[in-house]
């Protein structure tokens, strides 16, 4: 798959959680394929995409680093990941990201993609599975924790 | 939420899962739930697009989710839930969601889904939606199956 389609998605997260937060991320490796068991870090959000083709982007971030997320956007003090606040900061930053990734997909290749609104989580010894689509992985991190960003298209059939 | 929203995706997971020979599909209760707490092993979410914009959620326990697997594998054993199982659920999700789909584009209502995402760990909390989600237990032949519906309407 083309690195042009992804490296919107990588931009987009750097600069959504810089502004957003003001936490600068920082890229650790290149991208890496994945398999299809993705082993959560903590909480993550899944926003999936439809259009011309099909796809999805998780954003799997550390327990620590998820409740900074939620202090920081709601300038309240949390003490558990599970705490609705937290749990909607993620997923609110996820699709602020992907938002902005598709458009810029959109405007560059007309590829008519639209989001699913985001779905979030966390767990004990979470597993994320999805079956017939190949991804790949930038594992990140920043001074509170670290965070995978794992994107995955589809052909539309 | 209007009901009109809802049958769609219980008829299809009665006609999918009656395809599989499943019997004794019922509703046995429904809830208004704001973030989702599953005591279940397995959930696989689809996301939906167009006419209707939201996620459907469908949870099972690993028990029952290996049953259904083998039910769709004319009646091979299935004894890990190993990822030819958690293709066969994703595969189960999106024909329930793609037959729902289906009945609400001839109700005038035309939606394109996405593809389906498998989670699967223990004391599960889930948000799917910005709006309160309608929590549909099912009892089926081969154990419960959970419908979380998310429609942002």
């Amino acid at each position: 798959m083309k690195t042009e389609l992804y490296s919107p998605f990588i931009i987009s997260t750097k600069e959504i959680i810089s502004q957003m937060t003001g936490i600068e991320v920082e890229v650790n490796d290149a991208l890496n394929s994945e398999g299809d068991e993705i082993i959560s870090k903590g909480v993550s959000s899944i926003i999936a995409f439809a259009g011309k083709i099909k796809g999805r982007l998780l954003l799997d971030v550390e327990n620590e680093l998820a409740i900074i997320f939620g202090k920081t956007l709601t300038e309240q003090n949390y003490t558990s990941c599970k705490e609705f606040m937290v749990l909607a900061s993620v997923s609110e930053i996820n699709n602020i990201i992907a938002g902005r990734a598709i458009t810029e997909l959109n405007n560059k290749y007309s590829l008519d993609l639209r989001l699913s609104p985001p779905i979030v989580f966390t767990g004990k010894d979470t597993v994320i599975s999805i079956p017939r689509l190949s991804s790949i992985s930038v594992n990140c991190s920043t001074i509170y924790g670290g965070l995978k960003i794992n994107i995955a298209f589809e052909r539309s059939v | 939420m209007d009901a009109k929203y809802i049958n769609p995706f219980l008829e299809a997971l009665k006609n999918v899962l009656g395809n599989f020979g499943v019997t004794d599909i019922k509703r046995d209760s429904v809830q208004v739930k704001e973030n989702m707490n599953v005591d279940m092993d397995i959930t696989s979410v689809v996301g939906l697009i167009g006419g209707l914009r939201g996620n459907i959620a469908y949870s099972f326990s690993q028990d029952t989710a290996k049953k259904i697997c083998s039910a769709m594998m004319m009646g091979a054993q299935v004894t890990e839930f190993d990822s030819m199982a958690r293709s066969a659920i994703g595969e189960l999700t999106n024909m329930i969601t793609a037959s729902a789909s289906i009945i609400l584009s001839q109700n005038n209502v035309p939606i394109d889904i996405t593809p389906p995402s498998i989670i699967f760990g223990k004391d599960m909390y889930f948000i799917i939606s910005s709006v309160p989600a309608i929590t549909l237990d099912m009892s089926t032949g081969l154990g419960k199956v959970q419908v979380n519906i998310g429609l942002e309407i």
